[in-house]
């Protein structure tokens, strides 16, 4: 069974061939993703998820933003964004917000932090399996990516009627935003499926 | 096996893990509802069940949901005590009469043109589907990772609304709030992405599948 493939959006089997560094094994019938030989180098994931979920209390408690207006001021980090959303009685929308800005990418770092140590450790549980089905899951709903243009659309939309300052938080919620998009690009998925596989204690 | 090219999984007894991608067998004492991967223990199923059924009963409800998403207010602005109540489309063209045309294009497309399209591109493919419609099956595979891809991007205006809302809160000089409208938008956005989790592509070339290996014998 493990000399063969089925392709995730077309259900055809394709046999599994040894690939060249850096190439992908694509679907002969819908051209989907099959299988890929990327170099991942499973300590270095490591350190990135690690440094990302270090950035990550301030990148949402920082301001991000800051405005300025005959005298007063006032600014924005994320989780203000939430609160004054709940305070206006739209507890849904600020729990959707909350959800992917917040709980899903955050989750997910730590999940994918778990599996790794597992991994590094050569010593997996099923455990592990569940957190690393959990990552996958997560994966649509983290969106630090959207709430990056949301801040951008924003800026836009309030540099003719007041004066901005960009917060520390920016700063750290941008390199939370490269540290999670260097993950997704540099995690290979089946690999980690085998190694978890690979180095199962029960 | 087989020689035949064409030859998918669920024809040769076979299910693909839908979590870790392992090819496990289907063996006949079972029902399918019992399977279990035996590497990562998830559900295995040969299709999604219910694929059609689950992605028309959230692909309408996204329908209904999006007519009072764009006709209640999703911000309401008060600038020196004149309230104004701006609906996603009224916003848009505010934007565009402010001369901000790139930015009122990018919450346009973000926040009207792809849920509509998104709605649209489901709606054809699970017609396409019922009524066995010849559509080219790689046309259709590639629109469902479109809409798969894009679905993200339409939560954009509500984390605009998130910024603005925290940032704009100056007593009586200014105040932005947020609207009813900007609920029943988070919840056309929900449902579509769930829309787009139910569907399963594989139903798109199984009925496209036998024209292909009948050319090949
Ligand atoms: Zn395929």
């Amino acid at each position: 069974m493990d000399t063969l493939t089925a392709c995730h959006e077309c259900d055809l089997l394709v046999p599994i061939q040894p690939l060249p560094l850096g190439c992908k094994a694509r679907c002969p019938r819908c051209g989907y993703t099959l299988y890929e030989n990327t170099p991942h180098n499973v300590e270095k994931n490591l350190a990135i998820c690690l440094s990302a979920i270090i950035l990550f209390i301030p990148a949402i408690s920082l301001p991000l933003l800051s405005m300025r207006m005959l005298g007063q001021s006032q600014h924005d980090t994320v989780l203000a964004g939430i609160y004054v959303l709940f305070t206006h009685d739209l507890w849904w929308t600020a729990l959707l917000i909350s959800f992917c800005s917040i709980i899903a990418p955050f989750v997910k770092l730590i999940l994918l932090t778990y599996v790794l140590i597992g991994i590094t450790r050569k010593k997996t549980r099923f455990r592990h399996f569940l957190a690393f089905r959990g990552y996958q899951k997560l994966d649509t709903w983290s969106m630090l990516e959207v709430y990056m243009l949301g801040i951008l659309v924003s800026m836009i939309k309030l540099l003719e009627l007041a004066e901005l300052h960009f917060g520390l938080g920016l700063a750290c919620f941008i390199g939370l935003l490269l540290a999670v998009i260097l993950v997704r690009v540099t995690l290979n998925k089946h690999q980690v499926w085998s190694l978890l596989e690979q180095y199962r204690v029960n | 096996m087989s020689t035949n090219p064409w030859l998918t999984a669920q024809q040769a007894q076979l299910i693909v893990c839908h979590e870790c991608h392992k090819v496990c067998q289907l063996n006949n004492e079972h029902s399918e509802t019992q399977l279990r991967c035996p590497r990562c223990h998830s559900p295995l199923h040969s299709r999604y069940p219910n694929s059609l059924a689950k992605t028309w009963a959230l692909t309408l409800t996204s329908l209904i949901l999006f007519i009072p998403a764009n006709t209640y207010p999703i911000t309401k602005i008060a600038f020196f005590g004149n309230g104004q109540a701006d609906t996603i489309m009224s916003g848009v063209i505010a934007l565009a009469k402010a001369g901000m045309i790139p930015i009122a294009a990018v919450v346009f497309i973000a926040s009207i043109a792809v849920p509509l399209l998104k709605l649209l591109g489901l709606t054809i493919l699970l017609l396409s589907i019922q009524f066995k419609w010849s559509l080219s099956p790689q046309q259709r595979t590639l629109m469902y990772r479109m809409i798969e891809w894009i679905g993200r991007w339409s939560m954009l205006d509500l984390f605009v609304i998130a910024t603005l809302v925290a940032l704009v809160r100056m007593g009586n000089l200014a105040t932005i709030e947020a609207g009813v409208g900007a609920g029943a938008f988070g919840g056309v956005v929900v449902m579509t992405m769930f829309a787009a989790m139910t569907f399963d592509p594989r139903l798109i070339w199984d009925n496209a599948s036998p024209q292909k290996e009948s050319s090949i014998d």
